[in-house]
C-alpha cells in the first residue's frame, strides 16, 4: 500500500511533465500538418471551387491567420474537448475517433493478452533451457513472428481459418445481421454483446476478433518472449540464484518465485512498449481484417488530407503512449523496493 | 568408529573448451568429521569449484566426478535434483562472497531465512517468524525486528552477511561451507564475522570448511589447511604447524608475507615451478 500512495505522489509530479511532452507532440504534428505540400482547403471546398469560395473555406478555417494563432486556438479548442472538425466524415473528430477507437482498443487488449500470457513464459522457459532444443524452437518461432509480414500472415490465416475451415468470421467486427441490433454501450463489441446478453453475438463478436487479436498476439508474443528471455538469462547468472538453489529451493522456484519477481520491471516497459505499438493501430492488419479502427482512421484521413482528424488520432496515440509508460513507472516501485524514494 | 561427516574421494571438475576438456578441480579429497577445515589457494586454483561440487551446483556443461562423495549416510554421486533440493540448505549450507549480490534485492531478510524454513520444515507462519527473529539475534543482530523487516539494500555489508548466514544455519545443517565469507567486508567488520562464524560452529558443533586466499586468518581459525594450486590440493596441514610446511608453494606463499622481521626489505614474489603441479 505504501507503494501505491507513493506511486500516486509521483504520478502527480508527473502530469506537469505530461502536459509539456503531449503540448510538444501536439506542437510537431502540427507542424508537419502545415508544411506538407496538402491544401487542406482544396480538400474542404474540392479543386473546382471559385476564388471566392476558396478564400471563405480559408478563413473559416482560421488559415489566414499566422500559424501560431492557429496552433493556439487548436491547443485551446483540445483543451476544451474540441479536436475540429473532419472534413471528410463532416463530423467532429472526437466523435469519429469516439467511434474508431473503442475497436483498436478491444483488438490491442486482447492481442496483449495474448502476448503476455504465452510470451512471458515461453521467455522464462527459453532461458531456463538456453541453447537446447524447446529455446531454439521458441527462438525460431519468436524471429518468425518479429520477421513475417503481417498482412501476408493475415491474408494466409484468413484463406485457412475463414475460407476453408469456416472458424473464423473473417473481416469486420461481427456478423452483419447483429450489426445494427447491438446497443452500444461500451464500444466494445465483446462488452456490448455481453451486456445485452446476447449470446448469439457475443460468439459472432468473438469469432470475428479471434483471428486478428490472435495474430497481434503473436506480434507481441514474439517480442516479449525474446526479452524476457534475454533479461531472465541475465538474471539466472546472479548470485542470489545460487543462494536460493543453496536454500533446496527447485528450479520452479528459482526461475518463477526468485529470478522473475526480479525482472519484472523490464519486462512491464517491454509490455507497455508492446501495447502502445498495438494501440497505436496496426494499419496493415486492421486493413486486412477490414477493422474499423484507429489505424485505418488515421491513414484514410491522411490521404484525403483530413488534418484535423489526423491530428486528432496523432494525440491520442501520443496520449496512450505517454499513459502507458506513466503507469508502468507507477508499477515500478511496487515490483521494486530498490526503485522506492524515501 | 564414527562415521565421518563428510567424504570426497578423487573430486574431479572438468569443463569442455573448443580444446578439449580442461580440469579446474584435480583429484579432491578430503575426511571430515565435526572439524574446521580451512582450504587456501590464489584465484583459480579450484577453491569454489570444488565447494560447488561437493553441493551439486556446478551447472552443465560442467562434470563432476568421484570415486566417493558421501555426507553423512547419504551417496551423493548420482542423487536425483529432488534430493539434492532436500539436502540443501537442511543438511549443509553455504556462506557466499558478497551479500550485495548473494541476497535476493526485492524480498525482505525474514522472508528470506524464512524460505529456508519454508522448503524444509512443515512448521506454521507464526513459528517461522519466531525461528526467523531467533535465528536473526543468534547471528548478533541487536534489532532483529527490523532486519527481518528490511530490504537488502538497506543493510551494511557486515549485516548481510549475518543475514546470509541465518539463512543457511536455520534449519540447522550440519556441515557449513563459507566461500570467501568475509572478503567482501571492510577490516573491522571482517573480523567480526569471522569470530561469530567460529562462535556459531563451534556451539552448534559443525562441520565447516572456511575457503580463502588468506592463510595466516584460516590458520587462526581452522584445525587442518588444504592448500590448493592449479585444481590439486598439494598440501594438508595441521594449523599449528605453519611454518612445517614442505611444499615450495607453501613455503612461497608465506614467504610472500609481511612480517616485522621483513621490515625494511622488499617482500619476495612467488616463483613458480611446472613440477608443483604434478606434486
Amino acid at each position: 500500500m505504501r507503494g501505491l500512495v507513493l506511486g500516486g505522489v509521483m504520478a502527480a509530479r508527473g502530469f506537469a511533465a505530461l502536459l509539456i511532452t503531449l503540448v510538444g507532440l501536439l506542437l510537431v504534428t502540427f507542424v508537419v500538418g502545415r508544411v506538407m505540400p496538402i491544401d487542406p482547403v482544396v480538400a474542404a471546398v474540392g479543386d473546382k471551387a471559385s476564388a471566392e469560395t476558396y478564400a471563405k473555406a480559408r478563413e473559416a478555417l482560421g488559415l489566414d491567420q499566422p500559424v501560431w494563432i492557429q496552433f493556439g486556438r487548436y491547443i485551446g479548442g483540445v483543451a476544451r474537448g474540441d479536436l475540429g472538425q473532419s472534413s471528410l466524415s463532416n463530423r467532429p473528430v472526437s466523435e469519429d475517433i469516439a467511434r474508431v477507437f473503442p475497436a483498436t482498443v478491444e483488438l490491442s487488449t486482447l492481442g496483449i493478452l495474448v502476448g503476455i500470457i504465452l510470451g512471458v513464459p515461453l521467455g522464462v522457459f527459453a532461458a531456463h533451457r538456453r541453447n537446447r532444443w524447446p529455446d531454439q524452437i521458441i527462438r525460431s518461432v519468436s524471429l518468425l513472428g518479429y520477421s513475417t509480414p503481417v498482412f501476408w500472415l493475415g491474408l494466409i490465416g484468413l484463406l485457412i481459418f475463414y475460407a476453408q475451415l469456416g472458424w473464423s468470421g473473417g473481416p469486420g467486427r461481427i456478423d452483419t445481421a447483429y450489426r445494427y441490433s447491438v446497443e452500444e454501450w461500451s464500444g466494445l463489441m465483446l462488452v456490448d454483446t455481453l451486456y445485452s446478453g446476447d449470446w448469439d453475438a457475443f460468439r459472432s463478436a468473438l469469432s470475428h476478433i479471434a483471428l486478428p487479436a490472435l495474430l497481434l498476439g503473436y506480434f507481441s508474443l514474439a517480442y516479449i518472449a525474446r526479452m524476457t528471455r534475454g533479461f531472465m538469462i541475465e538474471e539466472l547468472s546472479k548470485e542470489y540464484v545460487t543462494t536460493a538453489r543453496l536454500k533446496g529451493a527447485s528450479e520452479a522456484d528459482v526461475l518463477w518465485r526468485h529470478a522473475l519477481p526480479n525482472v519484472l520491471v523490464p519486462v512491464i516497459t517491454v509490455i507497455a512498449l508492446a501495447y502502445a505499438q498495438l494501440l497505436e493501430g496496426t494499419v496493415l492488419t486492421e486493413t486486412v481484417f477490414a477493422w474499423p479502427g484507429l489505424g485505418l482512421y488515421i491513414t484514410n484521413s491522411l490521404f484525403s488530407a483530413d488534418m484535423p482528424a489526423v491530428l486528432g488520432g496523432t494525440l491520442v496515440v501520443g496520449v496512450c503512449f505517454v499513459l502507458l509508460n506513466k503507469i508502468s513507472e507507477i508499477l515500478y516501485p511496487i515490483l521494486d523496493p530498490r526503485t522506492r524514494s524515501r | 568408529m564414527m562415521q565421518p561427516l563428510l567424504q570426497v574421494h578423487g573430486l574431479t571438475v572438468t569443463f569442455p573448451t573448443p580444446s578439449g576438456p580442461v580440469p579446474v578441480v584435480r583429484d579432491f579429497s578430503l575426511t571430515m568429521g565435526r572439524e574446521k577445515i580451512g582450504v587456501v589457494g590464489e584465484s583459480g586454483s579450484g577453491k569454489s569449484m570444488t565447494a560447488r561440487a561437493i553441493l551439486g551446483l556446478v551447472r552443465p556443461p560442467g562434470q563432476v566426478t568421484a570415486r566417493t562423495l558421501q555426507l553423512e549416510d547419504m551417496d551423493l554421486m548420482g542423487l536425483s535434483p529432488r534430493g539434492w533440493q532436500a539436502l540443501r540448505g537442511k543438511k549443509a549450507g553455504m556462506i557466499l562472497q558478497d551479500p550485495k549480490f548473494s541476497l535476493n534485492p526485492i524480498k525482505r531478510i525474514g522472508n528470506q531465512i524464512e524460505e529456508t524454513l519454508r522448503l524444509h520444515e512443515p512448521i506454521r507462519r507464526g513459528e517461522r517468524r519466531e525461528r526467523a527473529l531467533a535465528m536473526l539475534e543468534a547471528v548478533g543482530i541487536d534489532d532483529p525486528v527490523r532486519v527481518y523487516k528490511s530490504y537488502p539494500h538497506e543493510l551494511s555489508g557486515g549485516m548481510g552477511q549475518r543475514a546470509m548466514i541465518a539463512m543457511m544455519l536455520v534449519s540447522s545443517p550440519n556441515l557449513l561451507i563459507a566461500d570467501e565469507p568475509t572478503s567482501a567486508l571492510d577490516v573491522v567488520v571482517r573480523e567480526q564475522v569471522l569470530r561469530l562464524l567460529d562462535t556459531l560452529v563451534t556451539d552448534r558443533g559443525l562441520g565447516l570448511i572456511l575457503i580463502s586466499h588468506d592463510l595466516p586468518m584460516v590458520a587462526r581459525f581452522c584445525d587442518r589447511i588444504l592448500v590448493m594450486y592449479r585444481g590439486r590440493v598439494v598440501e594438508t596441514l595441521d594449523a599449528r604447524y605453519l611454518d612445517a610446511a614442505t611444499h615450495p608453494y607453501t613455503r612461497g606463499l608465506l614467504a610472500c608475507l609481511p612480517s616485522p622481521a621483513t621490515r625494511g626489505h622488499m617482500l619476495p614474489t612467488l616463483s613458480r615451478d611446472p613440477s608443483w603441479e604434478a606434486a
